[in-house]
């Protein structure tokens, strides 16, 4: 009779145990696989992006004299824009851009809203180009009022030393600031679209790198400089800086 | 007929061999980057060639990396056979790490600190280089003090 009970307790406890076992085994997969997703919306291939831009004297000042409030954003911002052609800096220095309707980038080429970003150098060259398919034919409008129809392509036109890291990119905008309606990438932008915020790990941020030299390099500039060129919504003084790059030999 | 399609593969060969390096292949495309590529340096203004050209001559000088004087790393520059030879045998050595792994690492440091002169300056770029530019002059002046 006590062998029987102990028996019978030794059976509960085997049940108990490996019960225990499938809760933990159930409760390890659950972890995987949460563990997955967010491996999948927030890893490799997913760009945690942050934008910037190029305030413009008109949008913040009576006149074109720079005034304290343009200052400012030119001392957060590192440049800001100023009638002529020229650009201010943060050191009070300006700089003429020529036939460029915004600034240069790391190797002197016109930056282009929506278009041009800024990379970490240890993982990319200036020049190579970022895909990002969600955001092709995507519509945007520019700050000089024009419609920019998305290539889905990035190029690589600048650098930063607090950009760090494969997935990390600087989106420029052009002259709108990140909070401004228009800003499509901004804080107002859809959300299949925006690009304001680094921590938000959205599918429409998934990328592959077209590095610069390479077989598909040049279809993917072609898309972008048809995009910049296209006569309804063309940006002619930027495709000088897109002609520039490569064929250097 | 056959003998002429020999003779052409032949040709095609030797050409292959003759060739020399191929920066184009993917792997020099992809980081790690331990020098800049020719497209990288004939977009360095003056002031970024002269700083690139001169701190590699000494970071490579004491170092078992390929020996390049002044006068050829210059010529390298203006030349791109030349500069993605030297290109080659410096990323060759690199890749193979061992000894020269240091100054891989610092070379590969030089190429972004070149590239950063020219950087967006926006507030967090410039706070963040000056913590970097900081570290790298002490490390600079540690290795001035150690010869």
């Amino acid at each position: 009779m006590i062998k029987e009970t102990q028996a019978q307790t030794d059976t509960k406890n085997d049940v108990k145990a490996r019960s225990n076992r499938f809760l933990i085994a159930g409760l390890l997969m659950t972890s995987a696989l949460l563990e997955g997703q967010v491996a999948f919306a927030c890893g490799a291939g997913i760009a945690k992006s942050t934008v910037y831009f190029l305030p413009d004297v008109v949008d913040y000042c009576k006149s074109s004299k720079p005034c304290p409030k343009f200052k400012k954003a030119v001392a957060m911002q590192g440049s800001g824009r100023l009638p002529g052609n020229r650009v201010l800096k943060y050191n009070g220095k300006t700089l003429n851009v020529g036939s460029c309707s915004t600034t240069t980038g790391a190797r002197g080429d016109c930056l282009l809203p929506y278009v041009s970003i800024a990379a970490d150098p240890r993982f990319y060259s200036i020049g190579d180009i970022i895909q990002m398919p969600a955001l092709a034919g995507k519509q945007m409008s520019l700050p000089d009022g024009r419609e920019l129809t998305h290539p889905g392509y990035f190029i690589v036109h600048d650098v930063g030393a607090w950009i760090k890291g494969e997935n990390r990119f600087d989106f420029f905008t052009g002259t709108y600031n990140q909070s401004v309606k228009g800003n499509a990438f901004g804080q107002r932008g859809l959300a299949d679209i925006r690009m304001v915020d680094k921590n938000e790990c959205s599918p429409h941020k998934k990328f592959s790198v077209i590095r610069r030299n390479s077989d598909q390099w040049q279809v993917a500039m072609d898309a972008i400089t048809e995009s910049q060129t296209r006569p309804t919504h063309g940006n002619g003084m930027s495709v000088r800086g897109l002609a520039s790059i490569g064929g250097s030999r | 007929m056959i003998r002429l399609a020999t003779f052409a593969l032949i040709l095609m060969a030797m050409g292959s061999a003759w060739a020399g390096p191929r920066v184009n292949d993917p792997k020099f495309m992809e980081p790690p980057y331990w020098m800049p590529s020719y497209d990288e340096v004939i977009d360095f203004d003056a002031e970024q060639k002269h700083f690139f050209l001169s701190e590699m001559q000494i970071l490579v000088g004491p170092s078992e990396l390929p020996k390049v004087s002044n006068t050829e790393l210059a010529e390298a520059s203006e030349w791109a056979e030349s500069w993605d030879a030297l290109r080659v045998r410096v990323s060759k050595r690199c890749d193979d790490g061992g000894s020269v792994k240091r100054t891989c690492a610092h070379l590969a440091d030089l190429r972004v600190e070149t590239l950063l002169m020219r950087q967006n300056d926006r507030i967090e770029n410039r706070i963040q280089k000056a913590r970097e530019d900081d570290i790298r002059a002490k490390r600079r002046a540690a290795r001035a003090g150690g010869k």
